[in-house]
């Protein structure tokens, strides 16, 4: 018996009609998903006891509360602690996904020395040549961490000068320290029991300050209240996401917050009124 | 007559089909393993008296299942050999001797996106171990493991039934037998239940 082209295909439509019957379209399907999650470059969490440690974050100065779930001593998972004075349970986004933070795409993967790749070894050599030259120096991008004493201990030992990176806001309140005397760290926010609050083109509602602190803050007493028990009054020349919902917002032209601020102190210091 | 030569050969195929997908298709999927190890739960139920699942499958303080049993724990009774047989032989030469884990095959071993906690479903569910594992506490033999050689899972996961139908209720632990299972305690369990 010949078999011919006609019987191919009449066998192949056969067929194809019994495997669709069968499991194996369905089975490969959610077999193949599978496989494709467990490539051999996509990171897996250790395998290992499961383990919860008590943290803060150290990602910006606000240091949020940070519990930090551990498989075989490698952090697998990052949530808010409810009990944080400051942040109350909340954290940001980098800060949530602070333990991905090792699988970054653009983070270190080699030793370097100045601009080149380099070996652990040849940076170790490299140091202590440096330290044995004179005094180190120690400039610190992220102070307030464990790490910050170390290295300021470290600076102090070796005869040399720790300094600080500041943020933008410990910057801003330079020309204030130097006035007052009054170290800038000292300093803080008291919303919890203010009334008002004049921002002058702060980002109170757009991730400023410890995250969760003022929009948690904001939902209790202040968001959709024509007269809030918490008054924002936005200074600011556009209409910002923060303007836009605040109690009330002062249109001023861009630069002209410092005058404005500068009148109101003036009158705050010296009105009659205000005195009495 | 060419009618019926179409459908002879039409049929064929469609045989071919139910043959390899029903029959051949389960048995190339799964490799067929052997634990390290022979381990027998009769047997330690009746001759060391362990009577409840949870004196060698525990709890630790902090609520996490501690799984399978660390060689500690095995140690503690077979430091030296108990008997002569062979598994008896290999479990204290291979392992506890030189202080080795045993690598056991973990049929319940689920990706790592997800999170199951034993102590919400024995403890506050209030779940006999038997729902889930059946009288495996109580076998005479660990099983074969069978090996998904694309997914790299147990067929436990799956279930025996490559069908997927007429499972007993124990099998099976794909995502969806969970929301079953829930389903029929009426528990709602949002995505981040098990996938946090």
């Amino acid at each position: 018996m010949k078999v011919t082209r006609r019987d191919l295909l009449v066998w192949s439509a056969g067929a194809a009609a019994g495997l669709l019957v069968t499991p194996v379209p369905w089975k490969l399907l959610d077999d193949t998903s599978i496989w494709s999650q467990n490539w051999p470059w996509i990171p897996q969490p250790a395998r290992g006891p499961v383990d919860v440690k008590m943290s803060a974050c150290t990602l910006c100065p606000n240091g949020c509360g940070m519990k930090v779930k551990m498989a075989a001593g490698w952090p697998v998972s990052v949530a808010g602690v409810s009990s944080h004075p400051i942040s109350r349970g909340a954290l940001c986004p980098l800060g949530f996904g602070a333990h991905q933070l090792n699988w970054h795409p653009q983070r270190l993967r080699v030793v370097r020395h100045g601009a080149n790749p380099s070996t652990w070894n040849e940076a170790r050599i490299a140091f202590a040549k440096a330290c044995s030259e004179g005094p180190v120096v120690v400039i610190d991008g992220y102070p307030g961490r464990a790490a910050s004493s170390v290295l300021q201990s470290f600076a102090k030992k070796r005869d040399g000068g720790y300094r600080v990176v500041l943020g933008s806001e410990p910057r801003a309140l330079t020309p204030y320290e130097a006035w007052s005397g009054v170290s800038a760290s000292a300093l803080g926010y008291d919303l919890e029991n203010a009334k008002t609050i004049v921002s002058f083109g702060a980002p109170l509602l757009d991730g400023w300050g410890p995250p969760g602190r003022f929009t948690r803050l904001w939902a209790e007493r202040a968001a959709g209240n024509a007269d809030p028990q918490l008054r924002l009054i936005q200074v600011e020349p556009s209409l910002s996401r923060t303007a836009g919902r605040a109690w009330r917002w002062v249109q001023v032209p861009a630069g002209a917050e410092s005058a404005l601020a500068g009148g109101l102190a003036r009158v705050l210091l010296h009105a009659t009124d205000y005195a009495r | 007559m060419k009618m019926s030569r179409n459908a002879l050969v039409f049929g064929f195929g469609l045989a071919v089909a139910l043959v390899a997908g029903w029959v051949v298709f389960p048995r190339v999927l799964y490799v067929q393993k052997q634990q390290p190890l022979e381990f027998r739960h009769k047997t330690h139920a009746e001759k060391s008296g362990v009577a409840d699942c949870g004196e060698c499958h525990a709890l630790r303080e902090d609520g996490a299942f501690a799984g399978i049993p660390a060689m500690e724990k095995c140690a503690s009774c077979h430091s030296e050999r108990i008997g002569e047989s062979k598994a008896e032989a290999t479990l204290v030469n291979n392992f506890i001797k030189p202080g080795h884990e045993t690598p056991w095959l973990v049929y319940a071993r689920q990706p790592a996106n997800v999170w199951f906690s034993h102590a919400i479903h024995v403890k506050r569910a209030g779940l006999a171990c038997t729902e889930c594992h059946s009288t495996y506490g109580t076998s005479d033999q660990v099983r074969v493991y069978q090996l998904n050689r694309i997914s790299g899972y147990s067929r436990d996961i799956w279930g025996h039934s490559i069908s997927r139908l007429r499972r007993a209720p124990h099998e099976g632990m794909k995502m969806s037998d969970c929301e079953d299972c829930h389903r029929r305690h009426n528990v709602e369990v949002g995505c981040l239940g098990c996938h946090e």
